[in-house]
């Protein structure tokens, strides 16, 4: 394993512990309509002789939740597990899109404010899992160095030479731990020609954290 | 509360919402069921609802941001929010009928929360 790929492993690493519940939330969500088909079953086995159509009803609906739920399984598997796709055009207001659902557990606990600004045509060249990931670690790290009640703006700009991410969050507690996720991140917009930039505006229980990555 | 019991249910899922509709309705109860919060706040506006019931993780505005939206409007708005997993904030802050489920629930899990919310014997039967 050479120096990235060991990043790379390091930052998932990190990332699956501390989006355990999130991706639990996926999984779990995906059960709901199976739990329900099972008591729509039980119904119709209680109500008299029997409720044949009521049963099928139920069957049919069990069915439909279980092919519903193994795309369900295979996001969470792609979240979790690091892989080398090859390079592709990545629409990054997409995956930031995808990134701030997938956390909106996290961002709910917190009780911030999202305020969002996201191109639709901010592409960049790159490994789609790779983008993802550092995506998901700059976002979920200025959700946990956030003060509840506080702000997250994400801004995702199409620039001259490329793009730009701008993560925002006010007020901040303290930029927690978890340093190898940006380390991961820096190291990916760096490898590319990009710079990362992390800048916190001091102040009394009113600085400012932004992230702000551009990329070729 | 005389009448039907008026349930407003959040819920994107649009399979998960057609079962847990149907598993919620029946002649004491009357269920609306919408995909979105932003279509959670037209029919809020449309008409009275004895609880609502809703995902967090919606689509477009978040089921919390809807929440805080509702409560604004009324504090004491009965309030069912449901989630993949245990919600760590303090929901009697957000308002003293707020209640949290963990999915996946069964029917009985829903039934006693709305008992404890609105005060009646359950409507379905027990499993």
């Amino acid at each position: 394993m050479n120096p990235d790929e060991l990043l790379d492993a390091a930052a998932q690493s990190l990332i699956n512990r501390r989006c355990r519940d999130a991706t639990l939330h996926e999984v779990r969500g995906g059960l709901q309509a199976l739990y329900s088909s099972l008591e729509l079953l039980s119904r119709a086995a209680k109500s008299g002789a029997g409720d044949a159509a009521l049963a099928e009803r139920a069957i049919g609906i069990a069915r439909r939740a279980m092919a519903n739920f193994e795309p369900s399984m295979l996001r969470a598997i792609e979240a979790l597990t690091t892989h080398r796709e090859a390079e592709v055009r990545v629409n990054v207001g997409e995956i930031a899109g995808e990134v701030l659902r997938f956390l909106r557990n996290d961002i709910a606990n917190k009780q911030l404010v999202v305020a969002t600004a996201i191109a639709a045509d901010a592409e960049l060249r790159g490994r789609r899992d790779a983008v993802r990931l550092w995506i998901l670690g700059v976002i979920v790290t200025s959700v946990d160095s956030s003060t509840p009640g506080g702000t997250l703006a994400v801004e995702v700009a199409r620039v001259a030479n490329g793009i730009e991410i701008k993560v925002r969050t006010r007020p901040v507690a303290a930029l927690r731990g978890d340093d190898v996720v940006l380390a991961a991140a820096r190291a990916w917009t760096e490898a590319a020609g990009g710079r990362f930039e992390l800048a916190t505006l001091p102040g009394t229980g009113d600085a400012e954290q932004e992230i702000r990555i551009s990329h070729p | 509360m005389s009448g039907p019991l008026r349930i407003l249910y959040i819920e994107d899922n649009s399979l998960v919402r057609e079962i847990t509709s149907e598993l919620l309705a029946n002649e004491q109860r009357e269920v609306v069921a919408v995909g979105s919060a932003e279509e959670g706040i037209a029919a809020f506006g449309r008409r009275t609802y004895d609880v609502l019931i809703t995902d967090v993780n919606l689509p477009a505005m978040s089921g919390m941001e809807f929440v805080r939206q509702v409560l604004r409007d009324d504090p004491k708005a009965r309030i069912i929010i449901t989630s993949g997993y245990s919600l760590k904030l303090d929901l009697e802050k957000l308002g003293p009928h707020v209640r949290s489920i963990m999915k996946p629930f069964d029917a009985p899990e829903m039934e006693a929360l709305l008992e404890n919310l609105c005060g009646r014997p359950p409507a379905m039967p027990p499993a």
